[in-house]
Order: C-alpha cells, then sequence, then structure tokens
C-alpha cells in the first residue's frame, strides 16, 4: 500500500459538483479531470465563482448540504475516495491529504491555544502520548518559522498577527505528514511583503518534505513563482491545462491569453493600455449553452454558442477546451468565410 | 508654488484615541507627519501595507476625519478647518467594497441622484432623471438601471455605480480608495481602463489608494509610499521602480509577484523579516528600524529627515 507511485498520486476523473439551491441546480464544477503526481505543485487558477475552491472540497470530502458530487470519480492512490465510509474519511483528511484556507483567522479556534489544537491534531490521527504530540507540534512550528514555539503554544490565536496565524495553519496542516497539501487561497488575505514570507516558506517545506501541493489562487503572479503546472478554470471547467511555461508563454485558450493581457505588470517599461476581457462573469444559475466563455470571447464563432468544445491536446501534457484548436471548426468557419 | 498646483498637504498628523483599562488613554499614531502635493490632473498613487495609514490619509484630506495636526491647502485655500459642503462638489471618494457603501434599500437611481439634491444641481425632475441617466451611461451601465436595486448588480457593475455617484457632482479631485482590490482581475482592468478614460475626458485629478503595487504603478504619475503612517518615498512612478531609495521601498516590490515564470526564477528577493509593529507604540527613530536589512544605531534613535534626494523623488532614510 505504501508504495509511492511515481505517477498518479490523485487522479480526477470527470468530476461534477451541483448545488441543489432553492432558484436551481447551480453546477459548481462541470465535468473536470487531472492528474497529480507526487511532489508536484499544481495551480489552480480562477476568478471568484469558477469552482475551484469547491473542487478542493470534494476532494477533501467537506462538501456541505445542499452541495453533493453528481458524479465522476476521485481516485488517491488507486483508491476511490467517493467511497470512503465516514472513519475512512477521517484518517484520509490529516494523514493524506490537508488543506490550508484562505482566512487563518476564522480558521483556528479562538478559545483554545494554539498549542492545544497542535496537539488535537496529532492525537486525533495517531495514538500518541500527550508529551510526544506536543514535541511533534512544535517541531512542526520550527520548521515553519515560527520563534519561541514554546511561548507560542500557550498562546490564543487573536495574540498573532495574520502571517504568524497563516503559519500555524501549515503547521497544523503538515502535522500528519500528509502527501497531498491543498492551499486554498492561502496567501489572499495577507500583505505582499508577508505573501512573500509564505510562499518562499511553503516552496522550503516542499523541497524538504517532497509533498505535492494543490495551490488555489487568482493570482497569476503566485503561480508563476510557485506552480509546476497550472490548470485555469471558468464557470466550473478547466479551460486549459499545462506546466507553467505553457500556460504563461503559450496560451491557447482565449481565456488565459485575456488574463495574462489584463493584468498590469509592475516591471512594464512603458505605460501600455490594459486589454480587458468585456462582459460579466457567468451567472452560474443560468449557464450559456455551448462554451462557458463564448459570450465574452472575441473569437467567438456560431458553434461555440451551440455546443460545448472539447479539450484538444497542444502539446506534451498541454490540453486547452476551444473550437479554435479544432480542425473541424476551422474549417466551418473559412467555408462560412 | 508652481500654479497648477491643486492639493498641498503639510505635516498632517491622525491620531485616534483608544481607551486602556479605565483611566489610561492612548493613541493609534494612523498618519503622522505627512507631506504632499497633488497637481491638476495628476494621478498620486499611495501604496503600503494594511495598517499603514493610506486610506486613513486619504480620509482626513477629505476630512472625513477630521486631522489632529496639520494643514490641508485646496486650491490655494486652506481647508482644514473651514465648512466642507461647498467643498464636497469639488472632492469625491470612491471606496474599497462596493457592496457596503451603497444602500441597499435605495434604488440606484436615487443613490446617484442623492448627491445632485443636496448640492442642488438640477432645476427640475425631468432635469435631474435625465442627468442620472446619462451618467450610469457614462459609467457603462444601461439607463434602465436606475430602477433597480445594488443587490441585483455584479462586483463590478456595483463599483460602477460607486463610481457614477462620485460623478454626479462634477468633481474635480477623486481619491480613488481601493477601488479594484475588491474585483476580479477580468474586471479590475476594465474599471482600471474607465477611470484612465475619465481622467482623460473630464481633467481629473486623482489619490490612487491600493495595496497592488502593480495596479498603482500603472495608473499613477507619481507614487508615494507609507510605512506604518509614515510616508517614506514619493516620486514619479518610473523613478520609484528604477531607482527605489527606501529599504521599505525596495522590499516592497521585490515582494510583488511577477506573472512572468522566467523573471521570478530568476530574480532575488529581499524577504522582510517578522511583522508590522503596532501603530499604538511605535518603534522609536526611524519606525521601519525594526525590520529594515541596513539598519545602523542612528536609526534607532532619530527621526529621519523628509529630503529630497533627487529631483521630485523625495525619501525619507539616514542611510541614503
Amino acid at each position: 500500500m505504501e508504495i509511492n507511485n511515481q505517477s498518479k498520486l490523485l487522479e480526477i476523473k470527470d468530476l461534477h459538483v451541483s448545488f441543489f439551491t432553492p432558484a436551481g441546480e447551480v453546477k459548481a464544477v462541470g465535468g473536470i479531470n487531472y492528474v497529480l503526481n507526487s511532489g508536484e505543485v499544481m495551480g489552480i487558477v480562477g476568478e471568484s465563482g469558477s469552482g475551484k475552491s469547491v473542487e478542493a472540497y470534494a476532494i477533501m470530502g467537506l462538501l456541505q448540504s445542499p452541495g453533493q458530487v453528481t458524479g465522476g470519480s476521485i481516485k488517491f492512490e488507486g483508491r476511490d475516495v467517493l467511497a470512503f465510509s465516514s472513519k475512512e474519511l477521517q484518517s484520509f483528511r490529516g494523514n493524506e491529504v490537508s488543506m490550508i484556507f484562505q482566512n487563518p483567522m476564522t480558521c483556528l479556534n479562538p478559545v483554545y491555544t494554539i498549542g492545544n489544537q497542535l496537539i488535537e491534531a496529532v492525537c486525533c490521527h495517531d495514538v500518541t502520548p500527550n508529551d510526544q504530540a506536543a514535541a511533534r507540534a512544535i517541531e512542526m512550528l520550527t520548521l515553519v518559522g515560527i520563534n519561541n514555539p514554546e511561548q507560542r503554544m500557550k498562546q490564543y490565536p487573536h495574540e498573532l498577527s495574520g502571517g504568524m496565524r497563516q503559519r500555524v495553519m501549515i503547521a497544523m496542516g503538515l502535522v500528519c505528514d500528509p502527501k497531498i497539501l491543498i492551499a486554498d487561497e492561502p496567501t489572499t488575505a495577507l500583505d505582499v511583503t508577508i505573501q512573500a514570507q509564505i510562499i518562499e516558506l511553503m516552496k522550503e517545506i516542499q523541497k524538504k518534505t517532497g509533498m505535492a501541493i494543490i495551490f488555489i489562487t487568482h493570482n497569476l503572479g503566485v503561480v508563476a513563482e510557485i506552480c509546476d503546472k497550472v490548470s485555469v478554470m471558468y464557470a466550473g471547467k478547466i479551460v486549459e491545462q499545462g506546466c507553467v511555461d505553457d500556460i504563461f508563454y503559450r496560451p491557447k485558450h482565449p481565456y488565459t491569453l485575456g488574463l495574462l493581457k489584463s493584468m498590469p505588470r509592475v516591471d512594464e517599461e512603458q505605460h501600455e493600455r490594459l486589454i480587458p476581457i468585456e462582459g460579466t462573469p457567468v451567472d452560474m444559475l443560468n449557464p450559456p449553452t455551448g462554451c462557458p466563455f463564448g459570450p465574452r470571447c472575441g473569437h467567438c464563432m456560431k458553434i461555440c454558442l451551440r455546443q460545448e468544445p472539447p479539450q484538444i491536446e497542444v502539446g506534451d501534457c498541454h490540453a486547452a477546451a476551444c473550437w479554435l484548436l479544432v480542425d473541424d471548426a476551422k474549417k466551418e468557419v473559412a467555408d462560412a468565410q | 508654488m508652481p500654479s497648477n498646483e491643486l492639493l498641498r498637504v503639510e505635516h498632517l498628523k491622525k491620531y485616534f484615541p483608544v481607551k486602556i483599562g479605565l483611566l489610561k488613554q492612548n493613541y493609534v499614531q494612523a498618519v503622522e507627519d505627512v507631506n504632499l502635493f497633488i497637481n491638476r490632473g495628476e494621478t498620486l498613487g499611495l501604496v503600503g501595507e494594511s495598517g499603514c495609514g493610506k486610506t486613513t490619509l486619504g480620509r482626513a484630506i477629505l476630512r472625513l476625519h477630521e486631522p489632529t495636526a496639520g494643514k490641508i491647502i485646496y486650491d490655494g485655500v486652506d481647508i482644514t478647518h473651514v465648512k466642507m459642503l461647498p467643498y464636497r462638489r469639488k472632492m469625491q471618494i470612491i471606496f474599497q467594497d462596493p457592496s457596503a457603501s451603497l444602500d441597499p434599500r435605495m434604488t440606484v437611481g436615487e443613490i446617484v441622484g442623492e448627491a445632485i439634491d443636496i448640492h442642488r444641481l438640477s432645476d427640475n425632475k425631468t432635469d435631474r432623471t435625465i442627468r442620472v441617466q446619462q451618467l450610469l451611461v457614462q459609467v457603462g451601465l444601461n439607463s434602465e438601471h436606475s430602477n433597480r436595486y445594488p443587490h441585483e448588480f455584479s462586483g463590478g457593475q456595483q463599483q460602477r455605480i460607486g463610481i457614477a455617484r462620485a460623478l454626479a457632482v462634477e468633481p474635480e479631485f477623486i481619491v480613488c480608495d481601493e477601488p479594484v482590490s475588491a474585483l476580479d482581475v477580468s474586471i479590475q482592468s476594465q474599471i482600471v481602463n474607465m477611470l484612465e478614460d475619465m481622467q482623460h475626458e473630464m481633467g481629473l485629478t486623482y489619490l490612487f489608494i491600493a495595496h497592488d503595487l502593480s495596479v498603482v504603478k500603472h495608473i499613477s504619475n507619481r507614487i508615494g509610499v507609507m510605512y506604518l503612517g509614515n510616508m517614506v518615498e514619493l516620486g514619479k512612478s518610473n523613478e520609484v521602480y528604477r531607482h527605489p531609495m527606501h529599504p521599505y521601498t525596495k522590499t516592497l516590490l521585490s515582494a510583488v509577484p511577477i506573472p512572468d515564470p522566467k523573471v521570478s526564477r530568476n530574480r532575488k528577493r529581499i524577504v522582510l523579516q517578522g511583522d508590522i509593529p503596532s501603530p499604538m507604540n511605535p518603534p522609536s527613530g526611524c519606525r521601519f528600524h525594526t525590520r529594515c536589512p541596513y539598519a545602523i544605531p542612528r536609526c534607532t534613535e532619530e527621526v529621519p529627515a523628509w529630503r529630497e534626494l533627487a529631483t521630485e523623488h523625495y525619501a525619507a532614510c539616514h542611510i541614503l
């Protein structure tokens, strides 16, 4: 069981997640596929409402009603995560996969000390005597760069700054040696200088422990810093995925291209006008038929509004879902002209 | 004094009182001795981390917070102690969180029209309705939207309503307080472009406050960098970016993630140790000395002077 199959730590196939709200079914995630290998750092980029967090919650089995996985499979080292019993799920979370969240203040319990919460995390997953668990907790706090860990163990979350709290969250995520760490916008609530600290820390820990990271963010700059490969999500679908250089230097999907062009860069030499993506984000209650990005796309064709585009391989592990990449569709356009 | 100067701030201070226990009174020194000027038609960007006082400074300039000390001179007139109503027509603000700054029980037409009523800018009802509709079209909304409520709009559209409200009185000067931070990347650029277009068309002057250095650099002619209530550096935006002087500006610039994997792999980063100290109990001398990699003994004792070190490039640091 413990043999680490170098390829495929986590495999997600055609995953669908829906929320059954009074206003109707919201298909938050509509059929996504990806493979995460051990030791890889994968970024998931997308705007708010694109389904990037929901998909992570589904992996962790943390979806709450009215959310439900409606199709597809999640396999961790060949085992079906969706078929786990609640007991199996409990040992899966923490030991195999753990997660850190965007806002560290709301994720730490304000009435328990840091030490208390870290020790609880250890004892939940391992039958360890309290003093050993405490030693483990202190070791983790040292790993995430907190000075005076013994002192900090006795402090409450409100006594720490935002960056410190996020370090504690990371320590808590790592305390059981998971194989995958899912980081859901871990730096979004932090200032740039603190963000830089946390990113450097995560890179360092990743190198030391060799775990895989799924890094969910809306900030393409952060992705460029830390990720090996990237999936770009729009309206619950992965519109493009590939290694980080493919996405930044050879983007194939108009949405990826639009995102890259619409961001001002601090190193731009001359003032260039930004090229925004026109229109408004998709209303997930009434998603458009065909390609979800169609109504905002500058290259939209007739077929885009009728039929959903297939994933097209455009290079070595680089794929995009766009009709522009399909030869038949190109022909149709040529014929029409 | 150059004649095209619109706003000048001299030695501005803003302290907020905090009660500790029953008798003890302490102050949060949110803005400490800030000097700046803004020329007509220009954009001055203000950057800094949360809690550095940039929003407080913006609001103190509009006297939404009464300044504790210092002077605000608008168009040659000292407005630090005058009645603000006539100046509210000239100076407006766009807030960060569009959903929190629009009254949920007022229609868009009422929100935008309220300022027109207060300043008596229209003679009759039809005139007012036409003006509101014009404003909505101007910010990229539909004139029929005036009968709807704020919750019916997306974040980007709500921010457009906030901008229409600020424009309703035909101001000269707008404080943009993090107008795009709450928006998605693809919407951010729409709003940034719109603000730029409005500036060209109407000759507006902006004080643009944001924590995102790339956005500020993009939109501003000059940039001011703040740390813990102090202005530490101020200069032309390209100058500040190419030749940052203050150690804090250098670290801030190196912390900004650049969406280019090759660049970010190769660049050297100065990672600051520690966190921002509390503004209730700021460090002595230079407020940055506790985190500064170049600090010398003098930094802990003496407050560095605000000096012009190159043409129109100011900084406050002992080692320069």
